[in-house]
């Protein structure tokens, strides 16, 4: 961004792109689904024919539960890559999706129809027990917060993998479906509403946190000379990202790989300037999982969940991203 | 009020119940180029982040032209004082710019972006520490002479009246170590006063007053020649000191140990 460092006009840019891109994913989301529909009949708006309520009653809302999750994610991946200064960070590191997945195994094993409040509170359960796990009085350091993130996502792993043994071979089905990641059928408003002003909200309380992020990045001594209050600091970033871990697995269960890779490509573009990142992840993720949802529920007999393309696709793209990008620029040099 | 840089009765360390710095007290004029010396472990960088109001003390005080830097906001803090640890992470992606901007922070408000006024002042800093043409260059493609420049630009780009410096001469060669010296000088001749741990003593005895820890962690402050005499430094750094004179220079302490040749069998170069 030259001599300048970055600069609103930058911003902008970046975000007029951003909301672009958006758009073109969420008309490639309403298009693009297991059936063709008459667009004739979609854009009359009269539910009365079944290719209206297809789209707007079922690829929409789905569209942005996948828009939500994706920036979500992709946030709570840049907030823990910064908190634990690790690039193999993502929003499922530090054990908070372990916490819902388990939850959505006990109650899918009971036989319950929807995964999603338990799962949000298993989410809550492993955001306490890994917040005082990481000693908050010692500030949540970056490998004491790492280990025992770590530890709980492991002790989590092998109840989820008990709760498997012993459920039911039908409910099994369903605890692996929901394990994969993946939207359901349908969704009640008040949810996709509440996870939209969640993640809104927290993207735009992390990008007025940008700079601190640039510190912290750095080190917690930077930051503290340069009037950070780093403990404070890095519990509001251990909270943001473990709100929003728990935001994107309770609507779609642990979708693999966005907040791991999408920081890390936007990196590779954009530099590690966060005022840059932050926004240009949040977009990225949310048109990055809407595609992925979209495509996986058409290119096979039968809708596969998104969780099943995103690794899978995103994969491979990044390692040949890789190869050619700036990785110094990146800070993925050392 | 007192100006320059005071501590008194400074008590300082990780534990209370056995500090590091114990009753430490000393002062440095406003406008001068001070130096710490004492051995390895004895609580130089610890009474340096104490001076500079990021460790609290146990006991005692430190006055900055008569502010406690314990007392104030950072932001506050951070146009008083300026602090260069002996050794930090190097981003080695970023642009020494954008660095130094970093520490702009402690300045600026909620609104996320720097200021016209902020990248003046990166600008400026960098000048002041002859590293400006290097504004563009990534910390990561420079040698450590020119790191350690941009370094002390970032240091006191809050535009701090006082400086405080771990060792920033150590890793660099004989040139580069006096040409850092000759920097801080000509800072302390705009009015900075600086505090500076070395080990490089020829040119520690060039500086206007001299720190020294003893090996029982006692702080004696006076001008060099006073301070850093032969007996004081061979008892604080437990080797025998000599003053040495080179034709026309101040004679300056070199220490006196066996050297490795005289014990070892003599062998061809």
């Amino acid at each position: 961004m030259g001599s300048e460092g970055v600069r609103p006009r930058d911003v902008a840019v970046v975000v007029g792109a951003g909301v672009g891109v958006l758009a073109l994913a969420f008309a490639f989301a309403l298009a693009t689904g297991p059936t063709s529909v008459d667009w004739g009949r979609v854009l009359t708006f009269d539910r009365t024919w079944l290719d209206a309520r297809k789209v707007w009653d079922h690829r929409l809302p789905r569209a942005v539960a996948a828009a939500i999750t994706g920036a979500a994610l992709a946030l709570g991946g840049v907030v823990f890559q910064v908190l634990v200064r690790n690039p193999l960070a993502s929003p499922y590191i530090l054990g908070i999706s372990a916490g819902g997945s388990l939850g959505a195994a006990i109650a899918l094993a009971f036989g319950a129809a929807f995964a999603g409040p338990a799962a949000f509170l298993g989410c809550l359960a492993a955001v306490a027990v890994v917040f005082v796990a990481g000693n908050p009085r010692g500030a949540l350091k970056s490998t004491s917060l790492l280990l025992a993130g770590v530890i709980v996502n492991a002790t989590l792993s092998a109840a989820i993998t008990f709760v498997n043994l012993v459920a039911a071979p039908s409910d099994r089905d369903r605890i692996l479906r929901w394990l994969v990641g993946g939207f359901p059928e349908a969704f009640e408003t008040s949810s996709l509403l509440s996870g939209a002003m969640v993640t809104a909200s927290l993207a735009v309380f992390m990008f007025l946190r940008s700079r601190e992020l640039n510190l912290i990045a750095v080190s917690d001594g930077l930051a503290a000379r340069s009037g950070v209050d780093v403990r404070r600091m890095r519990i509001e970033f251990f909270l943001t990202g473990s709100a929003l871990t728990a935001a994107a697995v309770t609507l779609a269960g642990p979708i693999p790989f966005v907040g791991l890779v999408v920081p890390h490509v936007v990196r590779l573009f954009l530099g590690s300037d966060h005022r840059l990142t932050v926004p240009v992840s949040v977009f990225g993720g949310a048109a990055f999982v809407m595609v992925a949802d979209a495509s996986a529920a058409s290119i096979w007999r039968e809708p596969l969940p998104a969780g099943v393309l995103t690794a899978a696709i995103g994969g491979p793209m990044f390692l040949v991203m890789l190869r050619s990008a700036d990785k110094e620029k990146a800070g993925l040099d050392d | 009020m007192t100006e320059g840089m005071e501590v008194f009765g400074l008590s300082a360390g990780h534990v209370a119940s056995n500090p590091v710095i114990r009753d430490a007290s000393a002062k440095l004029g406003s406008g001068r180029l001070g130096c710490m010396v004492g051995r390895n472990g004895v609580g130089k960088s610890t009474l340096l982040e104490t001076i500079a109001g990021l460790r609290a003390p146990f006991a005692g005080r430190v006055r900055l032209d008569g502010v406690d830097p314990h007392a104030i906001s950072a932001p506050v803090r951070a146009g008083l004082v300026g602090y260069l640890p002996q050794a930090d992470v190097v981003p080695r992606g970023l642009s020494a710019l954008d660095y130094v901007l970093l520490a702009r922070r402690a300045l600026q408000g909620p609104w996320p972006f720097d200021r016209d006024e902020d990248v003046a002042a990166a600008h400026a800093a960098l000048e002041a520490c002859c590293a400006d043409p290097l504004a563009d260059r990534r910390l990561g493609a420079m040698s450590g002479g020119e790191l350690q420049r941009v370094r002390l630009a970032q240091a006191m780009v809050g535009g701090a009246r006082f400086l405080l410096l771990d060792e920033p001469s150590s890793h660099l060669d004989p040139r580069h170590r006096i040409e850092t010296f000759a920097l801080l000088r000509g800072l302390v001749d705009r009015g900075i006063t600086a505090l500076v741990v070395t080990h490089d003593l020829d040119l520690a005895t060039g500086c206007d007053a001299a720190w020294l820890i003893g090996a029982d962690g006692a702080l004696t402050s006076g001008s060099p020649d006073d301070v850093l005499t032969p007996e004081a430094l061979g008892a604080a750094f437990g080797v025998p000191f000599q003053l040495a004179t080179a034709e026309g220079r101040k004679p300056i302490p070199v220490p006196m140990g066996p050297t490795l040749r005289a014990n070892a069998r003599r062998r061809e170069p």
